[in-house]
């Protein structure tokens, strides 16, 4: 993937981003500074005394959105700051970010604060220099698949009273809806904190345009000084048209585009392509939806009235002991029916409690009851469950927010272990087929989440849902590893710097692997086994040979070092003393050319252990043999009298007889002697 | 087991028994055949024998190794005066006349004394020798015992399973 290139120094101080542009760091432009981190003057490489691009370096602890870079480079608009290239750069606080260089803007910030106000323009002027440009940027982003989530007057390049067309600040340094205030965000996506909105989709650009347009028109913020509670509640209590325009003097035209983009109903909302009809003139009429429907008669919940399901939905959970008894006994549904008008939603909440009631009381029972029927009374709301508010899509930003700042995930990892998301995209409507997937996607995160081997659990369910982000171990966390394939070069890094962690591989770091690299879940057991066990230090070193023999560097020797004490529970399984002796010479020599594959080589060689195994038997063998025969020695050495029966009786016995046989031949040679004496 | 390797052995030495019974009672037949024709010789050599007898009734070893010594080196000194009696003519007068000589009686018992000094010397020299060769090899097979505990460590001793051994 384009964004995994890593940078080195070039002359001059600068910096390289990805293959096509350089940032100088020396160079600070605090007036362009994005809410991802600080910008810096920028060039395309190898362009001396130049800086024409703009550089973003993404040192804030925020996840950028890296999965959305390659989309981003498609998208070639005059209304979007261009990316140029993007990657991790080694800045000189011996730290590595990711850095993007963009297009460097023509015209400063149209606004430097939502509440600066300015002159408002004439009609024609405005809808040709500064709506058209914008409506063909949502269009352009619309076909890349791109949702910038930072549409907003600080955050567009533009001199009013110029034919120069205004430009969209970047969208990738931070996640989606982080940075930007709940005053340009759409009730449901407002309600949650900005780590937990998630990207969104194509319709809340529309309304944050929407918001942005009212304020262009207007020539003011027509909700100065209101903080983000009084401004969720008036657009809950009066729409977001209403609360915005209000009693202001608009043209029919942008009355028309305003009320059409500023919908609070997301099926009614304008797309793109309703903008693309209103610039051409055709005039829709935007049509009136059940958002903001009132109750014939209010609900009292803990001593307030409530005349909305979606104001009810944001109180339930503020009292969740209450809530509890009025959803089981029966009186919510009851004013669902009478006060609403509302049998769907009210069979819908009868049939959640008989599905719970059945499944039993089981931990945190009363939270799930209140978060499904908050789901019931807000379909298009946030999850909220134990405090905590988050839109589906915002879940995956916010695990990682948790996460990184050292948090507990377990409310998230319960939301998903009871498939809240799940019952969200059931409850939804007209756009239920479209978010299938995302309720696929969680139903295969809940199964994740419960596995507990290495690995697997909350941290493979933060790569899962993040396509993008970089690995969160602590042990590489400062060297920004986007990719597998920087793996390796990074422990290098780590395993020369002699500030080495002393772990080479946990829980993130497998979960990384498994998820960006395919790599087999057996793989991470085996590592996840004991020091003493010679699996992990086999294990370890497969991974990181496989990694080097695909990715590179060929060459690792300081990890090779780092990596050689673990595989010593290895080379004790060989039972030759000499064997051992020779594998750690041969290990030594593999070490010093941080050869990773020859090091496995040495240490997991089936045919060497098997035949290491039967020479050991073998011997085993041999010495009970020798033992044995050592026993009947001694047994002899101790029993002499059968020695002198089995040996030395019949030797004697054999002796006598011999020299018997001599005599009696003597004899006979006497007498024949005697008789051939006598005859002559 | 022990029973019935006993049981074996005896079953095997049964067979051995009646062969050396039905041996002997053949030399009885032909001897008596024969004690006509030749009882001098036959008087000369049960009276010569007699260390001999004395060895087979005090033998107590299953191999009769004691008396088959003796009897070897009996027989070996009453032989020159077997073939005396026979060159001179097989009767009683010449039969008394070797036994009266004192000549008979050193050589035939001397003979039979030699026998008894084989039976006492011989199994003490092999005793000596063996233990010295068997001290020997054990010796060197402790040697080897050593050599492979420093290849294959101290495991190579014990019957633990592979798996648990590193």
């Amino acid at each position: 993937m384009a964004y995994e290139s890593t940078s080195s120094v070039l002359q001059g101080g600068a910096l390289a981003v990805g293959q096509r542009a350089e940032i100088l760091p020396s160079v600070p432009i605090p007036e362009l500074n994005s809410i991802g981190g600080p910008a810096f003057a920028a060039r395309m490489k190898g362009v001396e005394g130049s800086s024409d691009l703009l550089g973003i370096l993404c040192n804030t602890s925020l996840p950028p959105r890296l999965d959305t870079v390659n989309s981003m480079r498609g998208v070639d608009h005059v209304s979007l700051l261009r990316l140029i290239d993007s990657g991790v750069v080694a800045w000189p606080d011996n730290n590595r970010y990711y850095a993007f260089a963009f297009q460097r803007p023509l015209a400063p910030r149209f606004k430097t604060s939502i509440d600066e106000t300015h002159t408002p323009m004439r009609e024609d002027t405005i809808n040709h220099y500064f709506v058209t440009p914008l409506i063909g940027a949502l269009q352009e982003m619309q076909r890349a698949g791109i949702v910038h989530n930072g549409i907003r007057p600080t955050n567009i390049f533009w001199r009013p009273g110029t034919a120069m067309a205004p430009q969209l600040n970047e969208c990738l340094s931070v996640p989606g809806g982080y940075g930007q205030p709940v005053l340009f965000e759409t009730i449901e996506r407002g309600l949650c904190p900005p780590i937990g909105r998630g990207v969104g989709q194509h319709s809340d650009d529309c309304y944050a345009l929407g918001v942005t347009l009212a304020m262009t028109f207007l020539g003011l913020n027509p909700l100065q000084g209101m903080d983000d509670a009084s401004i969720l509640r008036l657009k809950i209590e009066r729409g977001s048209f209403a609360a915005l325009v209000g009693n202001h003097r608009l043209s029919a035209s942008h009355i028309e585009i305003l009320r059409g983009l500023l919908s609070d109903d997301a099926r009614q909302r304008w797309s793109g392509n309703d903008l693309d009809q209103w610039l051409n003139g055709r005039r829709l009429t935007p049509k009136n939806t059940d958002t903001g429907h009132r109750a014939s008669r209010h609900y009292d919940f803990c001593g307030k009235e409530y005349w909305s399901t979606r104001s009810l939905a944001a109180a339930l959970p503020t009292n969740v002991t209450e809530a509890v008894q009025i959803i089981e006994n029966g009186s919510l549904e009851k004013w669902l029916r009478r006060a609403m008008d509302d049998d769907e939603r009210a069979n819908n909440l009868v049939e959640m409690l008989t599905v719970i009631s059945a499944a039993g009381k089981t931990a945190n029972y009363e939270e799930q009851l209140v978060a499904r029927t908050c789901i019931i009374l807000d379909p298009s709301g946030p999850l909220r469950y134990r405090g905590i508010c988050v839109m589906p899509g915002g879940i995956s930003s916010m695990l990682v927010e948790t996460v990184m700042s050292g948090g507990s995930p377990q409310i998230l990892a319960e939301i998903i272990a009871n498939q809240l998301v799940a019952f969200w995209v059931e409850t939804q409507q007209d756009i239920k087929t479209e978010l299938v997937p995302l309720g696929q996607q969680f139903e295969r995160m809940k199964l994740l989440i419960e596995k507990t081997t290495y690995g697997n659990g909350i941290e493979r369910v933060i790569y899962e849902l993040n396509p993008g982000l970089p690995c969160l171990s602590p042990i590489v966390a400062s060297q920004y590893v986007v990719s597998p394939r920087m793996l390796l070069a990074a422990f290098e890094r780590l395993a020369a710097s002699g500030n080495r962690p002393p772990e080479l591989v946990d829980r993130h770091l497998a979960a990384f692997l498994i998820v960006r690299d395919q790599r087999s879940e057996l793989l991470f057991e085996a590592i996840a086994a004991p020091e003493s066990d010679p699996r992990r230090g086999i294990g370890i070193l497969t991974l990181l040979s496989e990694m080097q023999y695909r990715y590179g560097p060929d060459s690792t020797p300081a990890l090779a070092q780092w990596i050689a004490p673990m595989l010593e529970p290895a080379i004790q399984r060989f039972l030759g003393k000499a064997l051992k002796e020779k594998l750690r010479q041969l290990m030594r020599e593999a070490v010093q050319r941080g050869d990773l594959s020859a090091m496995l080589q040495l240490a997991d060689d089936p045919r060497r252990i098997e035949r290491d195994k039967q020479d050991f038997t073998a011997a085993r063998m041999l010495y009970l043999n020798i033992q044995k025969e050592i026993a009947l020695c001694e047994s002899k050495i101790q029993n002499k009298e059968l020695v002198v029966r089995s040996i030395g009786k019949p030797m004697a016995a054999s002796i006598s007889t011999f020299l018997a046989i001599i005599m009696v031949f003597a004899a006979i040679l006497r007498a024949v002697w005697q008789a051939i004496m006598g005859s002559m | 087991m022990a029973k019935e390797k006993a049981a074996d052995k005896k079953q095997a030495a049964a067979p051995k028994k009646k062969g050396g019974k039905g041996g002997f009672l053949l030399t009885m037949i032909f001897l008596g055949f024969a004690a006509p024709f030749i009882f001098p010789t036959l008087i000369l050599m049960g009276i010569g024998l007699l260390p001999t007898l004395v060895a087979l009734f005090i033998d107590t070893d299953r191999e009769h190794s004691t008396t088959a010594a003796i009897g070897a080196m009996n027989c070996a000194g009453l032989s020159p005066f077997l073939i005396d009696l026979w060159v001179k003519g097989q009767n009683m007068s010449n039969m008394f006349a070797i036994l009266r000589d004192t000549n008979t009686w050193l050589v035939t018992l001397g003979a039979a004394f030699i026998g008894q000094l084989i039976v006492f010397a011989i199994p003490q020299t092999m005793v000596i020798i063996t233990i010295a060769r068997l001290e020997l090899r054990v010796r060197t097979l402790k040697s080897n015992l050593e050599q492979l505990k420093t290849t294959w460590g101290p495991d190579v001793a014990s019957n633990k399973a592979l798996e648990k051994i590193r």
